[in-house]
């Protein structure tokens, strides 16, 4: 099972070396930052993502980032500045490619995609800037205005777009003119197995994503203390919230009442945060399953998984749990 | 109209019926997984098979407390286009064809907010049965 799973590195990998080379090219100065790179994703799913990324930072440097000199024009500093950036989020994993260049200019691409016949004038000036980016994403649509060797190969950000559609997944486009754009890929996580962490609340069992646990830790009842309402304990010199997961799930009974607890130390974004739990199972490797439709978008929820005696057990998502 | 095929069940003491075309299986009622801060209807999930599957507890719904006697209890799971959840029932009694015209309007005996689920009120040899659409019933529609 777990060779299914692979860090998305691999894909990641190659792209510095490319990002670098086709900057030198253009004769642009380039700062090429990646960030998460072992998220782990399906092996499939990372075969595939390869070609849209690398469309996607060619186009960041070539279109996104200005020339040296335009940037000292604009008071921007003369390096310009590509983030791939992959992460976990719930069900799903985000890409997304950010340039802090030129940014996307709405009226040429009102204008393009008249000319190209793919809306009226009308159509155009009526739409908001999120319909006039989806654009982009229309067969038969190209905004450079000169076809380079680069990024202007014929193939369209439709290409792109179709490809992780294929996947599931969906792109999204975020840009302000003179200040960047960032497009970002949503991949669902259906197929994926991750590492988690097994606890008991009350009598249920609910895995963790190990992703988001910084340790485990067992403190008594005595070290407990409270900063007005807020429980807190002095973890190796930090204080550290508390919140118990029985009133957070809301289990029948939900007072703790033992000697000692178990605390499961999470990160949420970047700040620490501790979960009493009842007892701590154990490290597992699970496949994620979605809840389906009908019971999407439940705060702290990010999906099941089903455990080695076929019971079904949730797991939590910190991010949207407290 | 045409005669439709429909299973029977019964929630408290009130039988009703679903179209057989939405039901994919009936099955024992199996451990239940509580999910919790979804809505009040939501029993929890099921492993169907390996599928998470999502679980209505029709009788909070309906305001009726659950039978006794659990041994007749059955989940009943629709499959609703790419959708699937179950419900869970008191007992499922048997699969009845009901003639077109022996189906009444739903808007003539109900006129609560509940009528949007109910299709209409079957007549079968002195027995009422109060059809149900599925699609309705789970929000899907």
């Amino acid at each position: 099972m777990k060779v299914r799973m692979v860090p998305i590195e691999q894909v990641f990998n190659r792209f510095p070396r490319m990002v670098r080379d086709l900057a030198k090219e253009l004769g642009k100065d380039i700062e090429f930052i990646i960030e998460g790179k072992e998220t782990e994703l399906d092996r499939t799913v990372i075969d595939e993502i390869g070609d849209p990324l690398v469309h996607l930072l060619r186009n960041a440097v070539d279109h996104g980032i200005e020339y040296p000199q335009i940037r000292r024009q604009k008071g921007k500093p003369p390096t310009g500045l590509v983030r791939l950036v992959a992460r976990h989020e719930g069900n799903n994993v985000f890409i997304e490619v950010t340039d802090d260049g030129s940014g996307l200019n709405l009226d040429s691409i009102r204008a393009k995609a008249v000319e190209k016949g793919l809306a009226s004038s009308q159509e155009v000036s009526g739409m908001t800037p999120g319909q006039v980016t989806d654009l982009l994403f229309r067969s038969g649509f190209s905004t450079a205005q000169n076809v380079t060797d680069v990024s202007g190969r014929g193939v369209g950000l439709d290409v792109v777009k179709n490809k992780i559609e294929s996947l599931n997944g969906e792109i999204l486009v975020d840009t302000e003119l003179g200040q960047g754009t960032t497009f970002k890929i949503r991949l669902p996580l259906t197929l994926a197995i991750i590492q988690a962490l097994l606890v008991k609340v009350g009598n249920e069992t609910f895995a963790i994503p190990l992703s988001s646990v910084d340790e485990t830790t067992m403190i008594s009842k005595s070290d407990l203390k409270m900063v007005q309402t807020q429980e807190v304990v002095v973890l190796r010199g930090k204080v550290l919230p508390l919140v118990n997961a029985r009133r957070l799930l809301e289990t029948q009974d939900p007072d703790i009442n033992e000697e000692v607890m178990y605390v499961v130390v999470v990160r949420k974004g970047d700040k620490q945060l501790g979960i009493i739990v009842d007892s701590l199972i154990g490290q597992q490797e699970i496949v994620i399953k979605s809840l389906g439709k009908l019971l999407t978008g439940i705060p702290g929820v990010a999906g099941a998984t089903i455990l080695g005696d076929g019971a079904v057990s949730l797991i939590l998502d910190v991010g949207t749990l407290v | 109209m045409k005669e439709i095929q429909v299973v029977a069940f019964t929630i408290g003491s009130q039988e009703y019926g679903v179209d057989i075309l939405s039901v994919q299986e009936i099955i024992k009622v199996l451990t239940i997984t509580r999910v919790p801060r979804a809505g009040r209807y939501i029993e929890g999930v099921i492993n169907l098979r390996g599928n998470v599957i999502p679980v209505f507890n029709l009788h909070k719904r309906f305001g009726v407390s659950p039978a006794d006697d659990k041994e007749e209890a059955r989940i009943i799971v629709f499959q609703l286009e790419d959708t699937r959840a179950g419900i869970i029932v008191d007992g499922v009694s048997e699969v009845i064809r009901i003639n077109g015209d022996a189906i009444e309007d739903a808007g003539k005996v109900y006129q609560s907010l509940q009528a949007d689920f109910i299709q209409g009120v079957g007549k079968v040899e002195g027995r009422l049965l109060l059809l149900l659409n599925a699609k309705k019933l789970l929000g899907l529609d």
